[in-house]
Formats: C-alpha cells, sequence, structure tokens
C-alpha cells in the first residue's frame, strides 16, 4: 500500500500512544529507556503500517510490534527478569486486550482527572514527584524524611484508592 | 507454588514492581505468575494500564499547572497544586491551553499563548546548542545560556554579574527557583559558611556526561546539585555559574560516581580548558591560557598523588590500592597508561584527575559505622525495618544477655562498584549518609555524614539472606560461622568492631 495508508496512521496511532507507552513500560522501567523505546516502536508501526491488518485492532498490533522490538534488543532483554520472555509479553498483551476492552482509555481518563481532584495535597504532591517527575522511591523518602518502606505504602495505597475511585465513577457514569 | 492473582502475596510483588523496588527474586516470581496465570496476567495488564493513565493525565494537569503559574492565571481551586486544580474535561499537554482558550476569552487565551511560548521555548532550548557557533554573543541575551525550562526563562530572567568580559552568565538552574524563593533572605546558616565552600563537601551522585557542550554540562552538574539538595538546605537561588562565552561548545566528556558537585564542575571545567574562580555565591570559569583542545604531553601520572598523606601518615603515592584508583580513574577520562606509569595527558586532564583523587581521599574520610550480624529466633523482633535508639539498645542487651553471638560484622562500602546488592550499602547523597539493607526497600536510614550519632539498627525479617560470595567480600564481610545462609530473622546493630576483629556480643557495643 503507498501513501494513502499513511495518511490513515495517526488517526490510529494517536488514541493508542498512551497506551502503548504504559505497555512498554510495564516491563521496561528505566524511564529513559522506556521512552527511546516507544520512539522506535512508533518509528516500525510508521514503516509497517502498510502491514497493518485493519481488521485486528491497532492497539494489539502495536503491542506485538513492540514484544518484538523488546525481545530483539540484546541490552533490554538481558535487564529484563529471566521469567520475562516473549510469551510472557505476551500473556501481558492479552491482559491489556482484556482490560481495554472492559474500559476504553479515554473514560478512565476522565474519571481519573476527577479523583485526582479529591486527593489532599500532600497526596497529590507524591503522585506527582513519582509519576511526573519520575522520583526514585529513595529519593522521595529522602524528600519526605521518612522510610522508603512508608512511601512504597503510601503509593501503594494511593493507587488503589485511584484506581476503586476510577471504577466507582465510571460504574455512576455507566448507570446514570 | 506460584501465588494466586487474588493472593496478598502477588498484590504485593505487583506493587513492588511498578515501584520500582522488587528485588531479582522478587521480579522473578512475579513474572513467571504473568506467565503461568492468565488471571495474573489480567491483573498486571489493568494494573500496568492505570499505572499509564495515571502517568500520563498526572503530566497533562502539571503541564497546565506550570503555565498557570508563569502567567499567575488564578487556578479553579484553591492553591496551585496542579493535580488538585479541576477539569470538567480531559486535557492532554498539547491541547490544553487551545480547549480552555475557546471556554474563557481573555485569561485563557493568555494561558494558551504561555502554552505555545513554552512549546517554542522547548524546541529552542533543544535547539539551542548547536546554534551557537560564535563566542561574539551579547553578554546580556538570555538566550545566549545553558538551555533551561521554558518556565525558567519567563519566571526567573538571568541576574547579571560582573564577570570577565567574554563572561555569559549561565542561570544553569533548571529546576525549584520558586520553590527556593522563600529561602532567598538566607539565614545565619548560610552566611557563616560560604555557599561554594558547601558545595565542596556536598555530594551528587554519578555524573556520566558524554561529550556534551561545556554550558549543557554546567546545567546537568546543576540539576544533579538540585536533586542531591532534596531537604532545600542550601540557597541555590543565589549560586551564580558561568561559563566564558569560548568554551560553550567545547565538548567534554566525564564519567564518575558520587562526586562532590565543586570537585566535578572543576573537573569539567578543566577538561574544557577552564579554570574556576570562586567567590562566595559564585563559580566563574574562565579561559586557560593557551589553545584548546590542549596539547597532550607525557607526564608521570603518580605526580597527581605527590604530597598526599594517608591517615598512618605514609604517603598516598606509596600505597598501591591509590594507585590502583588512579589508573582506573584516567581509563574513564579515556587516558592509556604506560606501564612505566607515564601517559599522554593534557593539563586539563591532570586537573580532572586531581579532582578524582580528591575525591576518592574525601571519600575515605567519611566515617561509616560497621554492623554486627545477629541471627535470633523468630518471635523477638519487629518486622522488617529502622530501629528506634531506645529498641537498639533494648535488642542489644537482650542478645548479650541470651549469648547469641554475631555471625559476621559487615561494614559497609561507599557506592561499592561490583555489588549491586550488599548485606549493607552505604550511599552518600547531599551531605548524608544513608544505610540501606540488601532485600528490604524499606529498610534504610539517613543521617548527616558528620554526624556524631550511631545510626540505629536495621531488622530483616523472614528473608534468605546468603553471607556468602561476591556479596560478603564487596561488603566487607568476615564470617565467623560455617553457615553462611540463614532464614529467620537478621539484625544489624551498629557496633565499632572492626570486621577483622573477633566479635562477641559483649564488645560489640555503640561506636
Amino acid at each position: 500500500m503507498s501513501e494513502p495508508s499513511h495518511d490513515q496512521f495517526l488517526p490510529h496511532f494517536l488514541p493508542v500512544q498512551a497506551d502503548l507507552r504504559a505497555f512498554i513500560g510495564a516491563a521496561v522501567r528505566d524511564v529513559v529507556t522506556r521512552e527511546d523505546v516507544f520512539q522506535e516502536v512508533a518509528m516500525i508501526l510508521w514503516k509497517k503500517f502498510e502491514l497493518y491488518d485493519p481488521a485486528r485492532p491497532f492497539g494489539a498490533w502495536a503491542r506485538g510490534i513492540a514484544i518484538r522490538k523488546i525481545m530483539e534488543d540484546r541490552r533490554l532483554r538481558e535487564k529484563l527478569p529471566q521469567s520475562c520472555t516473549a510469551e510472557t509479553l505476551e500473556a501481558l498483551a492479552h491482559g491489556f486486550d482484556a482490560d481495554e476492552a472492559e474500559a476504553p482509555w479515554k473514560d478512565r481518563e476522565k474519571a481519573l482527572h476527577r479523583c485526582l481532584e479529591q486527593l489532599p495535597e500532600r497526596s497529590a504532591r507524591l503522585i506527582r514527584e513519582r509519576y511526573h517527575q519520575n522520583h526514585s522511591i529513595e529519593r522521595m523518602a529522602s524528600e519526605e524524611s521518612l522510610s522508603a518502606d512508608a512511601i512504597y505504602q503510601i503509593l501503594s495505597r494511593l493507587r488503589r484508592q485511584l484506581r476503586d475511585c476510577v471504577e466507582r465513577r465510571l460504574g455512576l457514569t455507566l448507570e446514570s | 507454588m506460584l501465588p494466586r492473582a487474588d493472593s496478598a502475596e502477588f498484590s504485593d510483588l505487583l506493587d513492588r514492581w511498578l515501584n520500582d523496588t522488587a528485588t531479582a527474586e522478587e521480579a522473578d516470581l512475579f513474572w513467571r505468575c504473568v506467565a503461568e496465570s492468565r488471571e495474573c496476567a489480567l491483573v498486571f495488564g489493568a494494573a500496568a494500564r492505570f499505572e499509564g493513565l495515571l502517568a500520563d493525565t498526572v503530566k497533562a494537569l502539571d503541564v497546565e499547572a506550570e503555565a498557570r503559574k508563569v502567567l499567575a492565571v488564578p487556578g479553579r481551586r484553591t492553591g496551585s497544586d496542579p493535580i488538585t486544580t479541576s477539569h470538567s474535561q480531559t486535557l492532554t499537554s498539547r491541547s490544553a491551553a487551545r480547549q480552555v482558550a475557546t471556554r474563557q476569552p481573555l485569561p485563557m487565551r493568555a494561558f494558551a499563548m504561555a502554552a505555545a511560548i513554552i512549546l517554542l521555548g522547548l524546541v529552542t532550548a533543544m535547539l539551542w546548542p548547536d546554534a551557537v557557533e560564535t563566542p561574539k554573543v551579547s553578554k546580556t541575551a538570555p538566550q545566549a545560556t545553558t538551555p533551561v525550562k521554558p518556565a525558567d526563562m519567563l519566571t526567573a530572567p538571568p541576574a547579571s554579574i560582573s564577570q570577565s568580559p567574554d563572561a555569559l552568565l549561565v542561570p544553569v538552574t533548571p529546576v525549584d527557583m520558586a520553590a527556593q524563593e522563600t529561602r532567598q533572605t538566607g539565614g545565619p546558616e548560610f552566611v557563616e559558611v560560604p555557599l561554594t565552600t558547601r558545595l565542596d563537601s556536598f555530594w551528587i551522585r554519578g555524573v556520566s556526561l558524554d561529550n556534551v557542550p561545556l554550558n549543557q554540562a554546567m546545567a546537568l552538574l546543576r540539576q544533579l546539585l538540585v536533586e542531591a539538595d532534596g531537604r532545600k538546605s542550601l540557597p541555590l537561588d543565589q549560586l551564580m555559574v558561568s561559563v566564558p562565552a569560548g568554551a560553550l561548545n567545547r565538548r567534554v566528556t566525564f564519567h564518575s560516581e558520587s562526586i562532590p558537585y565543586l570537585k566535578a564542575v572543576e573537573a569539567v571545567a578543566a577538561l574544557a580548558g577552564c579554570e574556576v574562580d570562586l567567590t562566595e555565591l559564585s563559580i566563574a570559569l574562565q579561559l586557560m591560557p593557551g589553545t584548546f583542545p590542549q596539547v597532550a604531553e607525557k607526564r608521570v601520572l603518580a605526580d597527581v598523588l605527590t604530597g598526599l598523606m594517608n591517615a598512618d601518615g605514609t604517603p598516598v603515592v606509596m600505597n598501591e590500592a591509590s594507585l590502583t584508583a588512579l589508573w582506573s580513574d584516567a581509563a574513564r577520562l579515556g587516558i592509556a597508561v604506560a606501564q612505566d606509569g607515564t601517559a599522554n595527558v593534557s593539563r586539563g586532564q591532570m586537573q580532572a584527575l586531581t579532582m578524582m583523587t580528591a575525591t576518592r581521599n574525601q571519600m575515605d574520610d567519611v566515617e561509616l559505622s560497621g554492623f554486627a550480624v545477629y541471627v535470633v529466633p523468630d518471635g523477638q523482633l519487629p518486622e522488617s525495618g529502622v530501629l528506634t535508639a531506645e529498641q537498639t539498645e533494648q535488642i542489644r542487651q537482650s542478645i548479650i544477655s541470651q549469648g547469641i553471638q554475631p555471625v559476621a560484622v559487615v561494614v559497609p562500602d561507599l557506592n561499592p562498584p561490583d555489588n549491586a546488592r550488599p548485606l549493607i550499602s552505604a550511599t552518600v547523597t547531599g551531605n548524608e549518609v544513608t544505610y540501606s539493607a540488601a532485600n528490604a526497600p524499606g529498610v534504610s536510614q539517613t543521617m548527616p555524614i558528620a554526624s556524631q550519632e550511631a545510626p540505629s539498627g536495621l531488622v530483616l525479617t523472614g528473608r534468605n539472606i546468603t553471607l556468602a560470595g561476591n556479596a560478603a567480600q564487596a561488603s566487607g564481610l568476615t564470617f565467623n560461622a560455617s553457615t553462611n545462609a540463614y532464614t529467620g530473622t537478621l539484625v544489624m546493630l551498629p557496633t565499632k568492631v572492626n570486621p577483622n576483629q573477633v566479635v562477641t556480643p559483649g564488645n560489640t557495643a555503640p561506636p
């Protein structure tokens, strides 16, 4: 296929790019490396877009490419836990597929906005430091004068609270 | 047997993976669960998607909040915390300004313009180093500086100080200027010791610069300094760093473990053919006389160690370990050392080596506590964690009364180079040292380097801990037990006893 198919690339890619980044980030924990992989995968998707079968969800196709990219890179592979293989990533991709079917990203994003508003200021700051500024647990512990374990517990609890909040809101949205 | 998807154990493994605190064993177990259980993969998929969503949303909100701060547009809710501002609909970082502008005419348009300025600034900042091709740049031109975040360009225009004629001010203050504004009045603690003196013993994390223009290198060092000063104990908003225009684009390659900020600056400056001139609040780089790149000459590298003395009064140059460390530093700078100890080295490289050697000596001066390691019957100790001083003393007395012998004494290395998981590691950041226990991310204690206090005890509960192999060597571990794998509760109590001494409960008093 030629030019016209590439015209369709962005409408396919943009809605799934955050999801794709999350998928790569699930395995590749280093933020810089994760972004590099994402960029490379995006480039491959663009180049191989002609091979994309529109009958399949684009997100699933992109995740498949990402898996190959991760497993082909020896340095990346060496950093993964031994039990994280291509098959494991496939299993994770199925987990993404199932979750995607359950609640589209956009719906959750809206709900999450509302839930973030509800957070007390300190919790909001911790979330921002972790997820925007990519601070390590150790660094956050040092800044907050708390133990790393305490920060770990707080973040885990906050994630759970936010997820529960999103689920509740999605439930409410569906009912209303 | 692998944990089930709905078990607390899997939930804990998942949290540890997402918090980047999982040990290798935990990570391996976690991924085996994902591989072998569809339910685990589903749970992980949902959690990972949510993690991505969270990061994406928080970033989008922060971009908007940053733009609001720049224009002082009042938030839609009290406070300027970006996460607490409300939104009637989802905004991505790129579309936030545009969407808001259509709803609220005047201030929101201004907000949209700010976002556009930020984008423009980002592009400018990314492209800037290549664009500066000539040293003939106006002294006052703000864009002739190290790339800074656009927000900083708007909120904190570079102040001017009198420098040598060809010096350009580099307000390398990428973050936290606003946060530190309240400290600008300066308390007595900032006045007594000049800031630049304090920076000579203020440690930043490892530096890694590969062929980076000098102005960017200085900005990166500044960034590391700000990160190390997480407690905001330094008035960094007052610190001025200037780079001569003629050296802005000189490229530097420099790698180092933890190093005091000022020594890193001096080493990097030297590699770029600059000297450092210090005043109380400013670091001014000045061109070394002569051409650049500097001519390499054959020199005896051990000259760097001349005049330095060990604690026992012997010359450092006689110490084989110091010489080995010097060769290692030289190798990091890309210097090939001949068998007779000579090498072709430029003046700047020699000075950088001097700084790296001084850093090693400074590291040796950081007094670290030893820890006596005991295995105690289960149930006698709290969960993994850091004990209070009182608990430490109580447990010490209890151990003495029960006659429990320590199985080892550990003296942690600072930033052990080849042991990722020592039983206890010590790292220096800023002016603090942190003792961390392996296999238990929460078990760590941070205290000032110069503190006279002993650290408290650290407890590791219910984990398989092997005191063997490289880990033992790198941790400075000594055994006095034939068994070297333990299951149960380990408590590590601070001690003044040396690993080479015979240890008994009675002689492991606090340091």
